[in-house]
């Protein structure tokens, strides 16, 4: 045979039998989950919900899901089912926005084998004021959220996936401790450390004294009135599914923040409306899990937002006790108490002490 | 590249047979440049986007690593295409022009620009050195002809002044190396050949920063002084998944912090002692090793070319 030509055969036999048995390689394991749950007796690992959330809702078994942010990522699947007799999937996104959640709903909705129940998840002023609405917090991998095949190929030939997630998975597994599904996400573990006083008032600016500051007006602004709109679109499509949302109960020192900026009152503003517009919905149930208790509980913020695991495990117990639970007679209430519980707060004795 | 470099060729009816031996030289071209571009660009390309992203707090070390990277990221990237393109015309027996002839190994500027996108120079030296007159009417004119053609070439890259400067540079960098032609002949080889790879590397700086703002920001952190270690974010652009997983392997991964030293290692390795494209497909015996070989920098190539973003929200 002509050597130039048994070369160029040569190269392009080994090149597309290496590629395959790279592809076949992951299609076996599949670490995102995309075409199966984890085959020869893997436990599944999820780790990374941009990439993951897809492949797990198109193959896990679930009729509840938990959305929203990095506020419900440590929700234990397991108290809902419990709880409420289902069987839930996590499906948040870190810094979710209004089309974050509007996807996972659509995942679940579109994938799951059984009715869903129950979506359970946060609702907050991050998602209620975000301008970039329409779009997810980061850009989502459309390979693994369409259902076109031919661009899986980016899946299956990906360097990425075959050396770390795949090997994640194999080392995860042989290592015997795999992290139940019912935590996936969950950052608590690593931030255990991170809970304190000091942290929960880093990135606010604390002179120790407690200044009037001109607010913004209380008006709800246009954006908001549209995200509003498109959670009741996407709640009034699915009558049969019962949304639990909770306003994340964040540490008094980030709505000293807000109010410091003059933006206090139009956040407040921007929640009363979200709630009288959402109690509209027969199936919304909306919690306001803030008490002054835990928002001045400082030793449990990692931050002026994030809170601990105990925190969330009171929040769920408010959501399945039906405390805090707003109505479309008591949210101006809910409404008021904040406001004043916020404005008259002694910061200076808070904050220094 | 020039209308009778090529288009002759289209014309020749002998071009349109099929050819193995120009088929196996495409496969080689082709796939040398998509794995420079794939494997060295593109990861050099990450260290210079961290460096160029946060400038002002780079210190002496980093800057000297960013600077070096984006050399050879413009380098392997460039010629990487390039390959790419003369391997797609092999293909169809069509003979593109090379474009880079191991530029870094040059002494001189004047020597770089011959070796440099190739083609281009050859475009400016038709089209408006020599309209301008070239080197015919004079000293002083010639030197003005040839900084006019730099400072276009500036303007050719984009319509940003730091591009202008870099131009005005590289003419005038051009015209002293005319002038001081026969002492720079005298210095010693290495001596000049360092000048030179200082010069283009300080002047890539200018073409890759967004203001010229930016570039002097850099080059005081540069001359700072300041030998801080090298940011782990830079050390972990160049510690490739695959790379991290030998290491693993092999039982080394204590030196993964150490692999932004290897591929600038590499990087200098390559662009200055591995034989060129050209010179490999000049020289080229189709052996079977060789074909596994390019096989496996083919596989390797293709599956880097999709990736898994990391997003790091440190507010989760």
């Amino acid at each position: 045979m002509n050597p130039w030509k048994r070369f160029s055969c040569f190269f392009g036999g080994m090149t597309i039998a290496g590629l395959l048995l790279l592809a076949l390689l992951v299609f076996l394991v599949d670490p995102f989950y995309h075409y199966h749950m984890p085959w020869f007796g893997l436990k599944p690992y999820a780790y990374d919900e941009i990439y993951q959330n897809p492949g797990l809702a198109a193959h896990d078994t679930y009729n509840a899901i938990i959305i929203g942010s990095s506020m419900s990522e440590n929700f234990s699947t397991e108290w809902f089912d419990e709880a409420y007799g289902v069987d839930t999937l996590k499906l948040t996104y870190a810094g979710a926005t209004l089309e974050n959640l509007r996807i996972a709903v659509e995942l679940a909705q579109e994938n799951s084998k059984e009715q869903i129940k129950y979506v359970f998840g946060n609702l907050d002023v991050f998602i209620l004021l975000s301008h970039t609405y329409e779009q997810p917090k980061h850009p989502l991998p459309e390979y693994l959220y369409d259902s076109h095949v031919c661009n899986d190929v980016k899946y299956l030939l990906n360097k990425d996936v075959l050396f770390d997630d795949l090997t994640l998975l194999l080392k995860v597994n042989k290592s015997g401790h795999v992290p139940s599904l019912a935590q996936a996400y969950s950052w608590y573990g690593e931030a255990q450390n991170a809970f304190s006083k000091e942290n929960a008032l880093k990135n606010c600016s604390i002179t120790g004294v407690f200044e009037e500051v001109m607010q913004k007006e209380e008006t709800v602004e246009e954006h908001t009135i549209r995200i509003v709109e498109r959670i009741k679109k996407l709640v009034t499509q699915y009558p049969n599914t019962t949304f639990q949302f909770y306003y994340s109960p964040f540490c008094i020192s980030y709505w000293y923040g807000r109010y410091a900026e003059g933006k206090f009152l139009s956040d407040v503003k921007a929640l009363e409306y979200s709630m009288e517009e959402l109690l509209e919905c027969e199936n919304v149930e909306l919690f306001f899990p803030t008490n002054y208790e835990i928002i001045t509980d400082f030793d449990s913020y990692k931050d002026s937002q994030h809170y601990d695991l105990d925190i969330q495990y009171q929040i769920f117990e408010e959501m399945r006790d039906g405390t805090n639970h707003l109505t479309q007679e008591n949210y101006k209430e809910y409404i008021e108490n904040f406001k004043k519980m916020v404005l008259e707060s002694d910061f200076e004795e808070l904050f220094m002490s | 590249m020039l209308h009778h470099e090529v288009i002759p060729q289209f014309a020749d009816l002998e071009n349109r047979k099929w050819s193995w031996e120009h088929f196996a030289q495409g496969l080689l071209a082709f796939f040398l440049g998509l794995g420079k571009k794939v494997l060295l660009a593109d990861t050099f390309a990450k260290a210079v986007e961290i460096g160029f992203g946060d400038v002002s707090s780079l210190g002496t070390t980093n800057a000297i690593l960013v600077m070096i990277s984006y050399t050879f990221q413009i380098y392997f990237d460039f010629s990487g295409y390039c390959d790419m393109a003369v391997g797609i015309g092999k293909f169809f027996n069509i003979e593109i022009p090379m474009n880079f002839n191991s530029p870094y190994r040059a002494r001189t500027i004047t020597e770089f620009w011959n070796r440099w996108h190739m083609t281009l120079t050859r475009f400016f030296t038709t089209y408006i050195y020599i309209p301008l007159g070239g080197n015919q009417k004079g000293r002083w004119r010639t030197y003005g002809n040839v900084l006019v053609v730099f400072l276009v070439s500036g303007l050719w890259h984009g319509a940003n002044w730091t591009f202008l400067l870099w131009g005005l540079f590289h003419g005038m960098a051009s015209v002293l190396t005319r002038m001081g032609k026969k002492q720079i002949e005298n210095w010693h080889p290495a001596f000049s050949w360092l000048c030179t790879f200082l010069f283009i590397n300080i002047t890539w700086v200018f073409f890759r920063a967004e203001s010229i703002g930016q570039a002097m920001v850099f080059m005081r952190q540069l001359l700072d002084l300041n030998f801080t270690p090298v940011l782990s974010n830079i050390q972990d652009a160049f510690l490739l998944p695959e790379i991290r997983w030998f290491l693993e392997l092999i039982k080394m991964e204590r030196y993964s912090y150490m692999t932004w030293a290897m591929f600038l290692a590499f990087g200098l390795f390559a662009s200055l002692q591995m034989r060129n494209t050209k010179e490999r497909l000049d020289t080229f015996q189709p052996t079977i090793g060789r074909s596994m070989g390019l096989a496996l920098l083919a596989i390797w190539s293709i599956i880097s070319l999709s990736g898994v973003s990391v997003f790091l929200y440190w507010n989760f």
